[in-house]
């Protein structure tokens, strides 16, 4: 009955969400799937949120009224939806066969990987169990005593001062199991890794053609260190997802004249990776800020950043009430923030070592240097977007934060920037390849004068 | 454009396939965590705080990380015994749990910390308590 209850909470919510979100029903599958695919991230996110919500506030009992609460709201919005107009017939063009069996043999080689490696190592990787099913555990087993998760009196290597969107979906499938199979986070794991591929790839079908799409799932299935952050059962991937969804429903917002409801959404989506690590909220503060620079628009980003509330204030109230702060704070003093600052040599490391993972054929094989090719030689070309200016922030913020941060900036690169690489991959994959379609589709008029043009923006009543 | 984006999929494709395949079965599995602790685990209190002292020395900052082998374990045991905390270092808690990585160091170690123990649970892990002064 809980089970029921839970399952019917995250799907009701996110299909609620979704359907609250579009004036109009989906103009072609792609479509139809993208919105799936959103409505089941952002589902399973605002669960994950209103448990933290429920617990913080009112203890562990708040868990199953929580749900009920949920439900009912998502099927209001449901209903509330029921009638809308049929959508704009949308793009249909198919994709050859040969690149649909080039598809299913990159997905079936990450699923293969995914499942022999999970049952190598059924604990996942190192982050796992040193913060995200740690805090987990605490959280499904310490009862009205769930505090101590947050506990100074443990190492900091337990980062009690981490969001806990993950954690909060692991201890519920606990909770709801009654006992802790090694399943739970590892399906939690695998539905985020889908959702990672899914959401840029069905953005570029429904805009370019299934071609596209599927060039975008081929390029993330097949960058080596995907399947790897999956098995790890870490929050990176999920952090893609609701980065990427952020991207995907702001695109859709921009076709549609910046329409408020989707750019709630999109800041709705950009909260819940805010909850999912802390590097979320750098990132929904880029969007913010990119969609300002590109826009010029204040309604827009106002409806943007009221999207953002909810989770933003789930994330304030967590870091002002209950958790440590955070080891980039607590290692710091204004001295070694000037010294860091001033320092020549580690902004000249910084550079190597950056210079050299470009490179890394271990975890991204050609990927990265592919990318940088193709920003450099066709994408700057281009008027920028909003995902793109987003995404090129968040890279250009990196810098002085590896530079000013308190550790040592050789161990701290080495243990993150893969991490921070695959946050950002899937939005950058669909940021890249939505105006490379469009070049290779489009001859540039001969009169250009650097830019081509954007597409016109279709207002939906 | 698809013909560049397939050949660099088929360059990552091949990376994986040599990593998962050819050298990953190289290396034993790790066994699972909570094997370790299992028997401590039913000796010790289901919270609250205990001390925690190992052979090993555990980084408490991330400069220390590359230096201090008994970081993994110390984590290792955290994330077994939860919501139970371990307090690093703290030998004059009413509960120690005492981890060595080789089984063979732990009698120099309760000497070391003054530490009796209460049930040997193998594996190099013992539940102690502080010596009566």
């Amino acid at each position: 009955m809980s089970l029921a209850l839970a399952a019917a909470a995250a799907a009701l919510t996110g299909a609620g969400l979704v359907a609250f979100a579009f004036p109009e029903r989906a103009s072609s599958p792609a479509e139809r799937w993208l919105r799936g695919a959103i409505g089941v991230a952002l589902g399973l996110g605002s669960w994950s949120a209103a448990y933290a919500a429920s617990l913080l506030l009112f203890g562990p009992a708040g868990r199953i009224p929580k749900d009920a609460l949920l439900a009912a709201a998502g099927a209001a919005l449901l209903l509330a939806a029921r009638n809308r107009a049929a959508g704009a017939d949308g793009r249909r063009e198919p994709a050859p066969r040969w690149l649909w069996a080039a598809f299913a043999l990159a997905g079936a080689a990450a699923a293969a990987i995914f499942v022999h490696d999970t049952l190598r190592g059924p604990d996942g990787g190192y982050d796992a169990f040193m913060i995200w099913n740690l805090r987990a555990r605490f959280l499904a087993r310490a009862g009205t005593g769930f505090r101590a998760a947050f506990s100074p009196e443990m190492e900091f290597w337990a980062h009690q001062d981490y969001p806990w969107l993950v954690p909060g979906l692991v201890a519920q499938g606990f909770l709801l199991s009654g006992r802790e199979p090694r399943l739970v986070p590892a399906l939690f794991a695998a539905t985020f890794a889908a959702l990672a591929v899914a959401i840029p790839a069905l953005s570029l079908a429904r805009a370019r053609g299934a071609r596209w799409g599927l060039l975008g799932a081929i390029a993330l299935l097949t960058t080596p260190c995907f399947v790897v952050f999956a098995v790890h059962q870490e929050s990176d991937l999920p952090l893609a997802v609701y980065l990427a969804s952020t991207a995907a429903l702001l695109l859709l917002a921009a076709e549609r004249g910046n329409a408020p409801r989707l750019l709630l959404l999109a800041g709705f989506s950009a909260g819940l990776g805010a909850w999912t690590k802390n590097e979320g909220t750098l990132y929904a503060g880029c969007f913010a800020l990119a969609l300002l620079v590109r826009t010029r628009d204040v309604r827009a980003l106002g409806w943007f950043l009221v999207g953002c509330a909810p989770a933003g204030a789930l994330v304030a109230a967590f870091k002002l009430g209950f958790a440590p702060p955070t080891d980039l704070w607590q290692f710091s003093t204004a001295r070694s923030l000037f010294s860091h600052a001033t320092d020549p040599l580690r902004w000249g490391r910084l550079v190597l070592l950056t210079l050299r993972r470009i490179f890394f054929f271990q975890d991204h094989a050609l990927w990265v240097a592919a990318e940088l090719a193709v920003l450099l030689a066709w994408v700057r070309k281009l008027p920028g977007t909003v995902p793109g200016t987003a995404l090129f922030l968040a890279c250009a913020v990196y810098a002085p934060l590896y530079v000013l941060q308190p550790h040592p900036l050789e161990w701290l690169y080495r243990y993150s920037v893969e991490r921070i690489f695959i946050q950002l991959w899937p939005a950058a994959i669909l940021a890249t390849l939505l105006p490379l379609a469009r070049a290779a589709a489009e001859p540039p008029p001969e009169t250009s004068s650097g830019s081509w043009p954007m597409e016109p923006a279709r207002r939906v009543p | 454009m698809t013909a560049i984006i397939l050949a660099l999929a088929a360059v990552g494709l091949g990376r994986m396939a040599w990593f998962h395949l050819a050298v990953e079965p190289r290396f034993p599995h790790p066994p699972p965590i909570d094997d370790r602790y299992r028997a401590a685990r039913g000796l010790l209190p289901r919270s609250g705080t205990i001390g925690y002292v190992s052979d090993r020395r555990v980084a408490r900052t991330p400069a220390e990380y590359e230096t201090s082998t008994g970081t993994r374990r110390y984590i290792e045991a955290q994330y077994s015994l939860a919501p139970l905390i371990l307090r690093v270092e703290d030998d004059r808690a009413a509960v120690v749990l005492a981890d060595a990585a080789e089984p063979a160091a732990l009698p120099a170690l309760l000497e070391q910390r003054k530490l009796c123990a209460v049930a040997d649970t193998g594996r190099g892990v013992v539940v102690s308590r502080p010596r009566a002064p």
